[in-house]
């Protein structure tokens, strides 16, 4: 990535879910979504498996906590609907 | 002509609606479902934009849950599952869009995105039948005057600054006004209550108004009439004759910028939408107005007035049957997204 030096802290999780279509149905509803700060927050996603894998670089200690903050956030949410809302 | 259900799920700002309707050929629109919960903060207070978006995590689940019940229906039924796109704040708008994303692909439903203000539109022409009036979009985050012409929903005036809901709902705040059910909705039962008229700033300007100055206006007053008063205007004013000068002053100027583009069109009917349409006071200054130009006037309840998820259910399936659907890559949120953006197929 260019610039890599800008973007010094780096976050790579690897999310399990259940089977692959979870995992890569999470990717495209996380997918759309721009970042808010591009120059100081890039983001990857891709799926392996079962596993969602998301690779963050951010310009700062700060802005990955909140980075990863609502990331949680938001996969807690994916999920839970997943969980809660599949017998409609 | 079969018929359609379409889920509708908003949460632009602090409250989080989800609807469920029913459209049959030849027959009124069916509301199976409407089902809100407001996020509401403690007095003084204002609400911010992660806590709302909490709040919406918090209750979405339970409330689709619930509104699947009400409406007695299955998933399977719906054809489409419609969401707020935009204008809103950005947090809230987002939580809702990641869920109605989820169950599109969970039971393979088309999404339809939706512009906040053609659902109050569309909800409050299919409740009141009214047929093309100008239309008033009165809220907390809103203050436009619309009317319908070749597919839009053409903005013939606005606010320059704020909406004459957030000048409301910030002097609640200044008074330390309750946000239970809305700040809104105390300010206008404060209002009953006032005796006294205090002159406060009124802004038109053309087609357009302005709140800013109303609102440093009768901050001004709380200070110098309320708060610190002078010896001789101690004890003089109360709160209420603060509200009551607010409403009067500020649904005037509502009144005129309405009346305007009634006879810039030749309108004969106006349409109040939005939160700020609920109250009484701004009802009653409208249909004096309305009256004497011959006019009618049109209005929605509180389940319709205030952010619901029936609207959004309502204007995006009429979006849907004129097919438009939303991909996933275009179901983002945006919180600047004009009325008149959106091409209304579904009219001539």
């Amino acid at each position: 990535m260019q610039g890599q030096g800008l973007l010094p802290h780096k976050v790579k999780l690897a999310v399990p879910f259940l089977n692959s279509t979870d995992a890569n149905r999470c990717l495209q509803i996380l997918q759309p979504d721009h970042e808010l700060r591009e120059d100081q927050v890039k983001r990857r996603l891709s799926v392996d498996g079962s596993n969602l894998i998301v690779e963050y670089e951010c310009s700062s200690a700060k802005m990955t906590r909140v980075t990863m903050n609502t990331f949680f956030e938001n996969l807690h949410l994916i999920v839970e609907t997943m969980n809660e809302l599949s017998s409609l | 002509m079969p018929s359609f259900i379409a889920l509708g799920l908003e949460g632009s700002a602090n409250k989080l609606g989800v609807g469920i309707i029913l459209h049959e050929d030849n027959q009124p629109a069916k509301v199976l479902a409407n089902l809100r919960h407001t996020y509401i903060t403690p007095p003084g207070q204002g609400f911010l934009p992660s806590d709302t978006a909490k709040h919406h995590r918090s209750w979405i689940i339970r409330l689709i849950k619930d509104a699947f019940r009400t409406a007695n229906i299955k998933m399977k039924q719906v054809d489409c599952i419609c969401f707020t796109k935009g204008p809103g704040i950005g947090a809230p708008l987002h939580s809702v869009a990641l869920v109605a994303r989820t169950l599109s692909l969970m039971y393979s439903k088309p999404l339809v995105a939706v512009n906040h203000c053609v659902g109050h539109i569309e909800m409050g022409r299919e409740i009141t039948g009214a047929q093309n009036p100008v239309v008033l979009y009165v809220s907390g985050g809103n203050t436009q005057v619309i009317a319908y012409s070749e597919r839009r929903y053409r903005i013939f005036g606005e606010t320059l600054d704020i909406a004459i809901g957030n000048c409301l709902d910030r002097f609640a705040r200044i008074i330390n006004i309750s946000n239970d059910p809305s700040p809104g909705y105390n300010i206008e039962q404060e209002a009953t209550k006032g005796t006294q008229f205090v002159d406060l700033p009124y802004t038109v300007k053309g087609m357009d108004c302005s709140f800013s100055g109303l609102l440093s206006g009768v901050e001004a007053a709380a200070d110098e009439l309320l708060f610190n008063p002078s010896p001789e205007n101690a004890g003089k004013y109360t709160k209420s004759d603060l509200c009551f000068s607010l409403q009067e002053t500020g649904f005037a100027m509502l009144v005129e910028i309405t009346e305007r583009a009634m006879a810039h069109v030749g309108a004969d009917s106006v349409l109040i939408v939005g939160g700020v349409g609920c109250n009484k006071r701004l009802q009653q200054m409208m249909s004096e107005m309305c009256e004497e130009r011959g006019a009618m006037l049109f209005a929605t309840d509180e389940r319709f007035c205030i952010d619901n998820g029936i609207m959004i259910a309502q204007a995006g399936l009429l979006a849907f049957k004129n097919g438009s659907i939303c991909s996933l890559e275009d179901s983002t949120i945006t919180q600047r997204y004009r009325t008149d953006e959106v091409f209304v197929s579904w009219r001539k």
